[in-house]
């Protein structure tokens, strides 16, 4: 098994009159090392979708947004998080499921104002590991009037809930003497947080990469839409406080004063100035959230340019967007658990301190879990995209790709159609002959190693273990490409496929 | 009537008694009226290295009867032969199956194998058991009827089941079983496990040597497994000693004398390095597993069983694809139309009864299976290197072997051999030893030479051949410095904060 819990094993059982096995104890400690890790998971970000009223050649009702999740056993509501202006008396939110054998359709009133819609998924039929697709339609009671101020609904956020196994948390136990029933309750325990945290799915970023630079000039303040390059939001924990944006800038014409904002809520909290020089840089903007409020904060990336450019001849630079998320404010030192390799000779009391120590290691990852619902007890939507392949994926072209900045997972979880994963660096099969306006042509590049992931024919979901594509270590970034994508998603540990 | 006497056995002339039976027609018959001569050879390993792992040897015994005999059924029959002294019953020395036959016009020679001649013959198909020490403890109460719903034994119990054996501690509820077994708990579980057609004696092996300890064939006929920290764990209960002893102080010293001593050694035992390579599994999510053409005629309203052999071995079965349709054609029938059931998963083989839902003929032209497989992921090595300052210390390379699916595993296994190759590289050969039904194979005695310098050196026996029960040979191993069970933490005990042990492998 890869990703953060790789060699996660199931934990084992134990028998009374047997010798107490330092391979057993290897296996618990080896759990929690994996667990310990992994459960400081950073929280991930939703991109914000923008969906406006009825124009006079939309139809009605008009799509909004599409997507996927992938239910599982025990999942009850879906949270719909939207913020609605302008509406008129009567418009609605269509939302639409589209699991393999079962279609579902509920028509819900919008209102003023951030709204939060609950829909209850369990019954409607839906299978443990179905992926199901998520279609939201904007119905408009009636067109408005040209020139009227129309009215804007925004997606803040989508969540399913709750992510959990059916069993109930076993508790440690405190080791007295070395009892069958005190070491299972130690083995429960662990399997618990193993399946736990195995249930977490994580979209896929829907990366920005090498979108041109501003549009225009800002002067001060707030600059207009045509400016902003991601807007989403993010949640604040208990654990996760920093807001992190990792992102490149390939500088092709640096004559200009230009900068990359990072707005919270409406405020200036980070600010990367563009490097005088042409060349590409990698570059970070965070931003620690102090109110710890479960709460929606909304995250907006802007690329502004405060000179006046040239009349003509202006060259836009590159900016890509791979990251967004929240992480911990500050990194957690890993705490180690010493080996007891076969043979160990020891006393007693040693023993069960080193049993007891696993117990209170155990307790402190159950602890870190109910602190962060926000990773481990919701599954944010994945949002369709499609029609990324490589004559899209050129070089100095902007797209929009499925991305996974840092593989964490075992599995990775898709449907659709002809897709590719796509990971390593980018190469160039054909190096152009010539320029155009001082840049190289576009031209087509492709990722060094690419594989097929779903066929061409049909769409269905197809479930792929990450380490079966070579070279790709858990951390290192992949994309998914392809004609028709409905849902991408890393799986922290296939638990179904067993431990 | 009561069993030989120490008296009997140390007397300076004794006179030892035989009984051989031939089972034929579900009966035991004495043959001993016919019996020219009997061998009988037990042991449970064999090699330079009496401790080695696995299941190497079974008894063997040539039972040679006079020509009335010659005409006799022989093949497969079930032969015993027991020994005794004077008037004392006899002990069983031998059972097993005459395997082979060689007979002149005077005498008939039956050469007599052990229970490995029924094992080895036996196509055993298992599920995977996830990892489950190799052999778990028989008890009274130990479960190993694999159609019990609590079943949770482990493989060696499930092949010596299936091949007609059961717990020898079960005997007053399986008392006509074809042979009995008793196992102890493995010390080391794989992660996976299963059996999909191989020699089963060779499976027997080959689980021994993934987790250590033997499999031998005792006198009274039981299949033992012993696991490597209860070779050494056992005090002595005799001695052999090459010191002048009367008869009289042979019995109150519960002492016995040989006739020659040899002990040999190899540098080829001398290790300070075990390296092993492993095969990394694992459970692959539901996909198809299975897919074939049979073109297969069923007859109208009738059931068939398909045998579907899997290139992987298969976790469980999910769901069945079928297509077919009528010998004149028309619509499809698919898995909505025709009833089925997954009648077992059994590792690589899975079973399936479908039944034609029409009164008219059907060709099923495709059938799929899904499930979730066991797949090799990656291969690795491991090793262990010990602290010996032996000159000629060598590397010793396990073999390969497919349940050593870990790193973990396969270092401690390394350590394991390491443990054992280190401190039992001695064979030690007694000859001349009057012979003794009460010693047996497993058995730790003492061991006295003036010429070598032991002074009541533990061994164990791990081989007694003897000849018409006069005399017989004994191969001993050395046992001091193993490992032992009763140095580890043990599950349930009580223990102090001050006792001292070590965890186990």
């Amino acid at each position: 098994m890869g990703g953060l819990l790789a060699k996660v094993e199931n934990s084992p059982d134990f028998v009374v009159d047997a010798m107490l096995s330092a391979a057993d104890g290897e296996i618990l400690r080896q759990n929690l090392l994996a667990l310990d890790g992994a459960s400081y998971l950073a929280a991930p970000a939703f991109e914000w979708r923008l969906g406006q009223s009825l124009t006079e050649f939309g139809r009605n009702p008009q799509p909004f947004w599409a997507g996927g999740f992938r239910y599982l056993s025990g999942m009850t509501t879906h949270y719909i998080y939207v913020g609605n202006s302008g509406l008129t008396t009567g418009d609605k939110l269509r939302i639409v499921y589209t699991g393999d054998t079962v279609t579902s359709s509920t028509d819900v009133t919008l209102t003023a104002g951030n709204q939060t819609i609950t829909r209850t998924i369990s019954g409607l039929g839906f299978a443990h590991g179905e992926v199901v697709r998520v279609d939201l339609l904007l119905y408009n009671a009636s067109k408005p009037s040209t020139g009227a101020s129309w009215g804007a609904t925004i997606l803040q956020e989508m969540v399913v809930t709750p992510v959990q196994i059916a069993d109930s948390w076993p508790g440690v136990p405190t080791f007295g003497q070395i009892t069958e029933a005190n070491l299972d309750q130690l083995s429960n325990a662990v399997n618990w947080l193993i399946r736990t945290m195995g249930l977490h799915h994580r979209p896929l970023f829907a990366a920005v990469v090498r979108e041109l630079g501003p549009y225009g000039p800002r002067a001060s303040g707030k600059a207009g839409q045509a400016n902003v390059r991601w807007n989403g939001s993010v949640r604040r924990t208990n654990e996760h406080a920093k807001l992190v944006v990792d992102a490149t800038l390939l500088v092709l014409d640096p004559q200009y004063t230009e900068k990359v904002e990072l707005f919270v809520d409406g405020v200036l909290r980070a600010t990367y100035n563009v490097p005088g020089a042409a060349g590409e840089y990698d570059f970070q903007l965070t931003y620690t959230i102090a109110t710890a409020v479960d709460g929606i904060s909304q995250v907006e990336l802007l690329y502004t340019r405060t000179s006046t450019e040239a009349a003509s001849g202006v060259v836009y630079n590159r900016l890509s967007i791979w990251r967004v998320a929240m992480d911990r404010a500050t990194e957690p030192t890993a705490a180690s658990i010493a080996a007891m390799p076969e043979r160990t000779t020891g006393n007693y009391t040693a023993l069960q301190t080193w049993l007891n120590g696993l117990c209170t290691r155990v307790s402190a990852i159950k602890t870190r879990l109910d602190a962060n619902v926000d990773v481990w007890g919701r599954q944010r939507l994945f949002k369709r995209r499609n029609a990324i392949d490589n004559d899209q994926l050129v070089f100095y072209a902007p797209a929009r790709i499925s991305w996974s900045p840092g593989r964490i997972g075992d599995a990775l979880i898709v449907r659709g159609k002809a897709i590719k994963i796509g990971y390593g660096p980018l190469v160039l099969p054909n190096k152009p002959d010539s320029t155009n306006d001082g840049i190289p042509r576009w031209y087509t590049t492709k990722y060094v190693r690419e594989e097929d992931v779903a066929s061409a024919d049909t769409i269905r979901t197809v479930v792929h273990y990450l380490d079966s594509f070579g070279g790709l270590t858990p951390g290192a970034a992949f994309a998914i490409l392809g004609v028709e994508c409905y849902y991408a998603a890393e799986q922290l540990l296939d638990v179904d496929g067993g431990l | 009537m009561a069993s030989p006497t120490a008296a009997e056995i140390q007397a300076p002339i004794t006179a030892p008694t035989f009984q051989a039976e031939v089972k034929r027609g579900g009966s035991w018959v004495d043959v001993s009226a016919y019996v020219v001569d009997t061998e009988t050879s037990l042991e449970s390993a064999s090699g330079d290295n009496g401790l080695a792992f696995g299941s190497f040897v079974s008894p063997g015994a040539t039972l040679t009867l006079t020509k009335e005999q010659i005409t006799a059924e022989w093949e497969g029959c079930p032969v015993r032969i027991k020994y005794g002294f004077a008037a004392s019953d006899k002990g069983q020395q031998f059972v097993g199956l005459a395997m082979a036959f060689d007979a002149d016009t005077t005498v008939v020679r039956l050469a007599g194998a052990g229970w490995q001649a029924i094992i080895e013959r036996v196509a055993i198909y298992s599920p995977l058991f996830r990892r489950r020490p190799i052999a778990t403890k028989t008890t009274l109460t130990s479960i190993d009827d694999p159609n019990e719903p609590a079943y949770a034994a482990g493989m060696i119990n499930y092949i010596l089941w299936q091949c007609g054996g059961r717990p020898l501690e079960q005997v007053v509820a399986y008392p006509d079983a074809d042979f009995y077994y008793s196992l102890q708990r493995a010390a080391i579980a794989p992660d996976w496990t299963w059996i999909a057609g191989e020699n089963a004696w060779d499976e027997l092996g080959r689980l021994c040597r993934a987790a250590g300890g033997q499999i031998y064939q005792g006198a009274d006929g039981v299949v033992r497994y012993v696991e490597p920290l209860s070779l050494a764990d056992t005090a002595a209960t005799h001695l052999y000693t090459d010191a002048s002893l009367t008869a009289a102080t042979k019995v109150s010293g519960n002492a016995s004398a040989y006739g020659n001593i040899q002990v040999a050694a190899s540098v080829e035992d001398a290790v300070s390095r075990v390296e092993c390579r492993f095969t990394e599994r694992r459970l692959l999510g539901p996909r198809e597993v299975y897919r074939n053409k049979p073109d297969l005629y069923i007859v109208g309203s009738a059931s068939v069983t398909l045998t579907l052999d899997t290139q992987l071995p298969l976790y469980d079965a999910t769901r069945v694809e079928l297509h077919a349709c009528k010998l004149r054609g028309g619509s499809e029938l698919t898995a909505d139309d025709i009833t089925y059931t997954i009648d077992a998963v059994r590792g690589q083989r899975t079973t399936v009864t479908l039944t034609n839902p029409l009164a008219v003929p059907i060709t099923l032209y495709e059938v799929a299976l899904f499930g979730r497989p066991l797949a090799a992921i990656e291969e690795g090595n491991a090793y262990y290197a010990g602290s010996t300052s032996r000159p000629y210390a060598s590397t010793r390379q396990l073999e390969d072997n497919p349940l050593i699916q870990s790193a973990s595993h396969a270092r401690r296994l390394c350590r394991m051999v390491y443990d054992f190759a280190t401190a039992a590289a001695q064979v030690i050969t007694l000859t001349g030893c009057g012979f003794d039904p009460r010693r047996f194979v497993g058995e730790t005695v003492s061991l006295t030479s003036s010429a070598h310098g032991y002074s009541a050196r533990d061994c164990r026996i791990v081989a007694i051949r003897e000849t018409k029960g006069s005399q017989m040979d004994l191969t001993l191993a050395p046992i001091d410095g193993l490992p032992k069970r009763s140095n580890c933490w043990i599950i349930g005990t009580s223990y102090s904060g001050s006792d001292i042990r070590e965890l186990s492998y």
